[in-house]
């Protein structure tokens, strides 16, 4: 049975909702968190790196949901040249399936309730302050203030009069197949390749998750998904590279990549993770930032419930952390990927050509970035207030 | 019009990122569009990775012009 009032209900089971009901219900608010799906975990949609850095603030990494540690990163051009990039490889290749109920799991530790294969399917605010969230064929609950964490597909915050819509140009159109038996891709190296042919407004990736197997995928920007779709791009590529390989899982999804949206709070409700944008625009990387808002948010939800004020006003600060956080950080990555996205192909080999001619402890991200972004000088602006 | 092909659908969500008007929804392994709300934009065709939704009109009747300021 599901009790009929709470004092957040979370619409999503993904890292970001999990970690929102982990940290509010620590804080002692009564959680209900309701995922569609009936697995915590699945499907992944997700190539499933995280940096060691960002992945330490909240675990320690660990065999059980680290599948591989890398330590390179590879941009490679239209033309096929591999450049190695010096100081940002550290990271890991989760396996999302053990790693997304491991928090669920720490979550209900701290006292949340969790309900899976449980759809939500309105949300309305009523006469006597609180929301009511109708799940599909388990009536309606009642909560002080709902938490969107329902990903790319929300509604949460629609329903509540928040505009979570993206313009096709910043949604990824992502493809994606775990392939086995691939011996040429080194399990301690992730590659970013750029280009037209692979991935227009995008890029293709190939992420290791052990000797021989990878989750290898593309996102190609909505603007371009008319011609062909991602599947497309995918498929070509593993006909020219990997036509000897097995694809042993396959995925797909839409990663929105805008520098944030205008407002993530409003009365009753707030938005994690995905249904606020909240991935970084330029890698599409979404896994800790969503974590890192759920933390915030779960956090300023039991200090609103505290102090008797839901409203946008009492639950701002949830928005105005994230933004001093990461937000501005954001505007900035997009702003600069819209730079990178007037890239010629012709631009992407020159800049790998000049960079081949670094030697590798020089090959740092900002400078390369700030090389390829060389005939654009007010995105140098933006580089250098990320990067400083 | 828009069409929905529910065997190469993967319910992954895209699509009702970009509708301006917010005429798709999502169930569990099911996704509706409602065609009243529907401006036939094409931007659900556009992020589609796997082709399940298509413009049967080479012409849409209304089209992108009619995306509402701020959606």
């Amino acid at each position: 049975m599901l009790g009929e009032s709470y004092d957040l209900v979370i619409v999503g089971g993904g890292p970001g909702g999990c970690q929102t009901a982990w940290t509010a219900a620590e804080h002692g608010l009564s959680v209900l968190l309701v995922e569609r799906d009936p697995d915590i975990g699945t499907p992944v949609r997700c190539a499933e790196g995280v940096s060691t850095a960002a992945l330490r603030e909240f675990y320690e990494p660990d065999p059980s949901f680290c599948r591989q540690h890398v330590t390179e990163f590879h941009f490679v051009a239209p033309n096929g040249t591999h450049v190695e990039i010096a100081g940002i490889g550290d990271g890991w290749i989760l396996d999302r399936k053990v790693f997304d109920r491991r928090i669920a799991q720490d979550a209900t530790r701290a006292g949340a309730r969790i309900v899976t294969n449980t759809n939500a399917v309105e949300a309305r605010r009523l006469d006597d302050g609180r929301v009511g969230v109708r799940l599909e064929g388990r009536g309606e609950v009642m909560c002080r203030i709902v938490v969107g964490a329902d990903g790319t597909e929300s509604r949460t915050g629609r329903w509540l009069g928040l505009r979570t819509f993206c313009r096709p140009r910043d949604m990824e159109s992502a493809a994606q197949y775990l392939v086995s038996g691939i011996h040429d891709v080194s399990p301690n190296r992730i590659e970013m390749w750029f280009g037209s042919f692979y991935a227009p407004g995008g890029y293709f990736w190939v992420f290791p998750k052990g000797e021989g197997v990878a989750n290898v995928g593309l996102g190609i920007s909505g603007e371009y998904g008319a011609q062909h779709n991602a599947f497309f791009y995918l498929d070509r590529m593993m006909d020219r590279h990997w036509p000897y390989a097995s694809i042993i899982g396959r995925t797909m999804g839409g990663v929105p990549c805008t520098g944030g949206l205008k407002e993530i709070v409003g009365d009753n409700v707030m938005l994690v993770g995905d249904a606020a944008h909240q991935a970084n625009p330029l890698t599409g990387g979404g896994i800790t930032n969503a974590m890192k808002a759920g933390r915030i948010a779960g956090r300023v939800a039991a200090e609103a419930i505290r102090s008797g004020d839901v409203s946008k006003t009492g639950l701002r600060k949830y928005e105005k952390e994230w933004d001093d956080l990461l937000g501005q950080v954001h505007r900035r990555c997009h702003r600069i990927k819209e730079g990178v996205f007037r890239m010629t192909d012709e631009a992407f080999n020159r800049l790998a050509e000049s960079i081949a001619d670094l030697p590798p402890e020089e090959r740092k991200l900002n400078k390369i970035v700030g090389r390829a972004l060389v005939r654009q000088p007010r995105l140098l602006f933006d580089l250098a207030r990320i990067v400083f | 019009m828009i069409l929905f092909r529910r065997e190469t659908c993967d319910f992954c969500g895209a699509c009702v990122g970009v509708c301006p008007v917010d005429a798709i929804s999502l169930a569990k392994i099911d996704l509706k569009i409602d065609h009243e709300t529907c401006i036939d934009c094409d931007f659900c065709v556009d992020v589609c990775p796997s082709r399940s939704l298509t413009q049967d009109s080479p012409r849409p009747r209304k089209g992108r012009r009619s995306v509402p300021e701020g959606a």
